[in-house]
């Protein structure tokens, strides 16, 4: 089980970044741990509404919201089966973050434990907007 | 010894970054002596105390350092003291005993032993290297001194990095310094893996310019794969291609898989040039997993394979891989960049039932640098263009 980010790379297997800058419509508390979590949370949950909004959309010019979420889509479906395969989400929390000395960049490692007992770590890069939003990078 | 390994990891992942190690930076914050400065560092590393222990580094950041690089040598420091803290159970310090330092002759470098005592009993034993800073102050400095009596894992770069062509020069950390003992790196690997994935099955991609059924207007995909990510040459990638193909298909004949061949689509994101979704056909190897292969091969761990045939070797049917690296006495360090380096190292191989040993160490020998057949002598030479070692043996 995994909420693998890698499978957006799919069978590519090449650097494979997803972007795109949407305004904050409620990711979560903003903090860049908050939306890590937040973040995360709509991942295994299947959440695509919460999940595109976390994401940070600079980068997906020409690249609408329905072909975004039209990919996700199966991706976070798959991810909730499994999820719920694992027993459910038991608690999502962030263990780890680091920030770039500009300030503008983080990156936060959140553990996920799930019902069966088993847990699994993943890194979420975040980009601070010009706003003041943390937004999620996805690579 | 915790400690030591898990700097090595950290030092690893600067040096793999290309970051000045022992270039100063908030030259402030350092200590007022070798003695504070080692012991700061110890108790912010043992005790995780959040990202205090940078603080503690000499670290810079170089101004044309990706972003993404800058926090994950982050990461990877505050990981190590979060790693180091759990591993002595996370306990307080009752106390820090520092050896006598060992002065170098130039008065600015600190060589020291210690080891640390927890409350629940737990000691633990290294050794960390103060420097001096242009002000006078002392910090640590980030860099390959901090010497590993053990390092399993190193391996797990060695596992990363396998098949790439290269051994980066962030394997070879540990290697001892003019005035080092022999670090001996105790091995052991169940297996490797270099991407994540998570389907029933996952494809080896043919390389285009050595087939004629793709399309030439595709190749640019994988000119951008191994110009921007992995830096192939086209030649090397070919070899591995048809290398993994053989493997493949005596893994087949053995019944662990079903292979089917045929063009492949597959979405691809450059993100650094053109961040739209766009869509690939290639030549490819469907690889299925029988229920045996299910079974003997990926063990339940379908979260570390990645698709070309170095995933036969995860699970139970991994390799055994053990051995030493014994880094030569007197061996110049790595950030002195040698031209080249001598390590022994000894492996056990174990090809799954039915299938051909041969043919497997024939693959491994080809691109895994590390699984190398037993007590060979491997020679690497550095390449200063790749800032890597070439697998020379």
């Amino acid at each position: 089980m995994a909420f693998d980010f890698s499978r957006f790379r799919k069978a590519a297997a090449a650097a494979a970044i997803l972007g795109a800058a949407f305004a904050f419509t409620g990711c979560g508390e903003q903090t860049p741990e908050g939306v890590a979590v937040e973040f995360s949370k709509a991942g295994y949950e299947g959440d695509l509404d919460k999940f595109y909004d976390c994401l940070d959309t600079v980068q997906m010019k020409g690249v609408s919201k329905s072909e975004m979420t039209g990919k996700l889509q199966p991706m976070l479906e798959e991810e909730k089966r499994k999820v719920a395969d694992q027993g459910g989400i038991k608690e999502i929390k962030s263990i780890r973050s680091v920030s770039t000395e500009s300030g503008s960049h983080m990156l936060v490692t959140v553990r996920a434990s799930f019902g069966n007992g088993k847990t699994e770590e993943h890194k979420v890069y975040l980009n601070k907007t010009s706003k003041g939003d943390w937004k999620v990078e996805l690579r | 010894m915790k400690n030591t390994l898990t700097l090595a990891s950290a030092c690893a992942a600067a040096l793999s970054l290309a970051i000045p190690c022992a270039a100063w930076a908030d030259a402030s914050s350092g200590a007022a002596s070798s003695d504070d400065a080692a012991k700061g560092y110890i108790e912010a590393f043992y005790v995780a105390q959040g990202n205090e222990i940078l603080s503690k580094y000499d670290l810079v950041i170089p101004k044309d350092m990706k972003y993404h690089q800058e926090l994950d040598l982050k990461d990877k420091i505050v990981k190590a003291a979060q790693d180091a803290t759990a591993a002595a159970g996370g306990s307080k310090i009752k106390e820090v005993r520092l050896g006598a330092p060992k002065i170098f002759d130039d008065g600015k470098r600190a060589n020291y032993t210690y080891e640390v005592a927890f409350e629940n009993g737990k000691t633990v034993k290294g050794r960390v290297q103060a420097e001096q800073l242009q002000d006078g102050k002392w910090k640590i400095p980030l860099e390959k001194k901090q010497l590993p009596p053990e390092a399993k894992d190193c391996l797990a770069v060695f596992a990363q990095n396998q098949g790439h062509g290269f051994i980066s020069a962030s394997q070879m950390l540990g290697g001892g310094g003019d005035d080092e003992d022999p670090s001996v790196v105790k091995i052991t690997v169940p297996g490797f893996f270099a991407y994540a994935s998570d389907t029933d099955y996952s494809y080896l991609m043919a390389f285009p310019t050595s087939d004629s059924r793709v399309p030439a207007e595709d190749r640019k995909y994988w000119n951008f794969y191994s110009s921007e990510s992995t830096k192939f040459k086209s030649e090397d990638y070919k070899e591995e291609y048809q290398k993994s193909y053989a493997l493949l298909k005596a893994y087949e004949a053995a019944g662990y898989l079903k292979l089917e061949e045929g063009m492949v689509d597959f979405d691809y994101y450059d993100a650094f040039s053109n961040p739209k979704i766009q869509k690939a056909t290639l030549a490819g190897v469907k690889i299925n997993f029988t229920d045996k292969g299910k079974k003997e091969i990926l063990s339940g761990d379908k979260s570390r394979y990645h698709g070309l045939p170095t995933l036969m070797l995860m699970g139970k049917t991994a390799p055994e891989v053990k051995g030493d690296i014994t880094m030569q006495k007197g061996t110049k360090g790595l950030m002195s960049r040698p031209d080249t380096f001598t390590c022994p190292i000894s492996f056990g191989l174990k090809a799954p039932d039915g299938v051909d040993s041969k043919i497997v160490a024939a693959y491994l020998k080809a691109y895994a640098p590390f699984a190398i057949p037993r007590d060979t002598e491997i020679r690497l030479v550095w390449n200063e263009k790749e800032n890597a070692f070439e697998k020379g043996y």
